[in-house]
């Protein structure tokens, strides 16, 4: 463990070589933005919009193309060289990134551009001192202070910040900055302390336990319309949510000249099943709302063994008509058949 | 507060056992100390869910476009803007009156969840009614306020607190009806150059996600299918930068001209906290100034200023 004065944190993203993400302020709350030698906000909460949009942007150029006469000129696009480090994500979202990595890393097709971000960039972790009462990680097995896993985990103890590599190439990035000295054996137990006081602070509870299983044998039952009917079918939950990925190929041209690109997707939206001549799989919001806490809670352990949900509460919080899957699955716990 | 709750309760049961509703719309307590969303009472039995608290904000117009194909009645609690949205929407042809039952009940303002974790922090919050205003308790300690310190800013501005077009209305007090110049901050956002004010919007757009959120949450965004939604033509495609952000989000607001009654909502649920009642405001002064003084959803009767050809209008592209 390693310790570093808060106050030379500009010194700390000036000798990193590559674009540093830091949290900053947005809207009504808090984002990810490029470090340009602003004040980072230290006591940030959950960013709004996730730092999943770093890795996976919200729009992505796939290849751009130009049309003279008979010729066509076909430019792939690469994402940047450049390294990133992303200083700060909170555990959950660390925990995100991995669930992604499931996605478009694992078995024979390879995301390639998601991949090549992914392995450039740098996960510094900040551990939470404080959950928001949104929060829930802890029922799905993770610790708010502590991502077991990610290149850095921090503590925030005031004055200074401490670090933990927990990569090779965390390690390696820490032991070549010289700006670190061995943390003390009080920063090494205040650490501990924060961690298990950070635990506490999570007051919201979402029953896990068997809850794959009973979805699984209630495809069809009532609590769906009830869900369904409440649901305005705005794609907030899915846009804000770690861990959705799904996106939509579109081109687009002028005159001769265009792109093809990639987008985020929503399956809260009518046209994200909908297939040339015009059949729609999935023909209602019953069907749409349903998909949606389906692949978080079903399908996501059918598929890769794990959630889909990591419990940072941004959908419990964004939603417009307050839709909360915390409270989703103790209901379906309690009406829906064994 | 408890009173009202009690009292909607009581008529929801009494108004779905005389047969007037087959259901009814209202709001019940959420998660969290903020949220009391919608909530459909499907029998007599379930009436105990209902709530009335400083956070029933959804505006519950919205859900009656989709219940229309529903058997019988749907009974509806209303406040000034779910009753102004309704109207609306009756106007448009969009809900049949004769299928909705309307319980109004007289609002006394709305709260701003942040307005209060400012003063008090999040988490354990409680906010009791005192004599002349609300006593907030949280992390942060406790503090007496008046409703208005609180209160959402369209209710600042609201001028129909009282729900009109009801087929009844519950007994309780509504906020004194705001009377002054309600554009003030238009007025503001006007005086200054083009420049600096499309360097304003540049920035507040260029956070907008697409989540749609906005629109579907909007009584007067009653498309059955959205120019948005549409694949062939696909008239704007999903990459979300400020051009695109903008063409969507200014044609939205040009189409609500008129039409918008000022609920708040797309503010409201706008995860990224971009001020859009200032975009709908200044549309709806410029409907004001260009076809005379109009208020959406006052009457299912009213003559619409972008709906009625007048050969008086104005008609210059200056």
């Amino acid at each position: 463990m390693k310790a570093i004065a808060k106050t030379a944190l500009p010194d700390l993203f000036a000798a990193l070589k590559g674009r540093v993400y830091v949290p900053v302020r947005e809207g009504k709350g808090y984002g990810f933005a490029l470090w340009q030698g602003q004040d980072w906000p230290a006591d940030y909460q959950n960013t709004i919009v996730p730092p999943k949009q770093i890795l996976f942007p919200q729009t992505e150029d796939l290849y751009t193309f130009r049309v003279e006469g008979e010729d066509i000129t076909i430019d792939p696009a690469a994402p940047p060289e450049e390294p990133s480090f992303i200083f700060g994500l909170r555990p959950c979202d660390y925990r995100a990134i991995e669930l992604l990595d499931l996605v478009f890393r694992q078995g024979p097709y390879l995301d390639a551009s998601y991949s090549k971000r992914r392995d450039n960039t740098f996960l510094m972790v900040l551990g939470c001192k404080e959950g928001l009462p949104t929060c829930f990680c802890t029922s799905f097995g993770l610790e708010p202070a502590f991502a077991p896993g990610a290149d850095w985990n921090m503590w925030d103890l005031g004055e200074i910040l401490v670090v933990e590599p927990g990569t090779d190439k965390g390690k390696e990035l820490l032991e070549g900055l010289g700006l670190f000295r061995e943390a003390t054996e009080e920063e090494k137990s205040q650490v501990e302390k924060l961690r298990e006081e950070a635990k506490a602070t999570i007051t919201l509870h979402a029953p896990t336990e068997g809850i794959t299983e009973l979805l699984q044998e209630n495809f069809d039952h009532p609590l769906w319309d009830e869900v369904a009917r409440k649901c305005l079918e705005c794609g907030a939950c899915t846009y804000l949510c770690p861990t959705c990925h799904c996106y939509d190929m579109q081109s687009s041209s002028v005159l001769g000249q265009g792109r093809r690109f990639r987008c985020w997707d929503s399956c809260m939206y009518c046209n994200y099943t909908l297939m040339a001549g015009g059949h729609n799989p999935r023909p209602s919001k019953r069907e749409r709302v349903r998909n949606r806490f389906l692949h978080k809670l079903q399908y996501y352990p059918e598929n890769q063994g794990e959630f889909g949900c990591v419990g940072c509460g941004r959908c419990l919080q964004h939603c417009p008509v307050h839709m909360d899957i915390s409270r989703f699955m103790a209901q379906a716990k309690e009406v829906m058949a064994k | 507060m408890q009173r009202m709750t009690d009292n909607m309760r009581k008529r929801a049961g009494e108004l779905m056992a005389e047969g007037k509703a087959d259901r009814f719309l209202g709001w019940e307590k959420g998660s969290f100390w903020w949220q009391s969303p919608p909530v459909e009472i499907k029998e007599a039995s379930q009436t105990e869910r209902l709530i009335w608290d400083l956070f029933c904000t959804a505006n519950l117009a919205k859900y009656l476009q989709q219940m229309q194909s529903l058997e019988g009645k749907t009974g509806v609690f209303v406040k000034g803007c779910d009753a102004r949205g309704i109207n609306r929407l009756v106007r448009d042809g969009a809900i049949d009156r004769d299928k909705v039952y309307l319980v109004g009940i007289p609002c006394p303002g709305m709260i701003d969840p942040d307005k209060v974790r400012e003063l008090v922090g999040d988490g354990q919050v409680t906010i009791a009614p005192l004599e002349d205003g609300l006593s907030l308790q949280g992390p942060l300690g406790e503090r007496k306020v008046t409703l208005d310190e609180v209160a959402l800013d369209k209710c600042l501005l609201c001028r129909h607190p009282e729900p009109l077009g009801c087929d009844e209305v519950l007994e309780g007090k509504a906020r004194e009806p705001f009377t002054g110049d309600i554009y003030e901050e238009v007025r503001e956002l006007e005086e200054l150059g083009s420049d600096e004010r499309y360097d304003y919007w540049a920035e507040e757009l260029s956070r907008c996600i697409r989540c749609y959120a906005c629109r579907n949450v909007c009584p007067a965004c009653n498309c059955v299918k959205c120019v948005f939604d549409m694949d062939q033509p696909n008239w704007l495609d999903g990459a979300t930068n400020l051009a695109n952000n903008q063409v969507y989000q200014l044609i939205r607001f040009m189409h609500v001209a008129g039409r918008c009654i000022d609920c708040g909502e797309c503010e409201r649920a706008c995860p990224m906290g971009i001020p859009l009642r200032k975009l709908a405001a200044k549309v709806d002064k410029d409907v004001n100034e260009l076809f005379g003084p109009f208020e959406a959803g006052l009457d299912p009767e009213e003559k619409l200023p972008l709906g009625t050809f007048d050969p008086n209008d104005p008609d210059s592209f200056e």
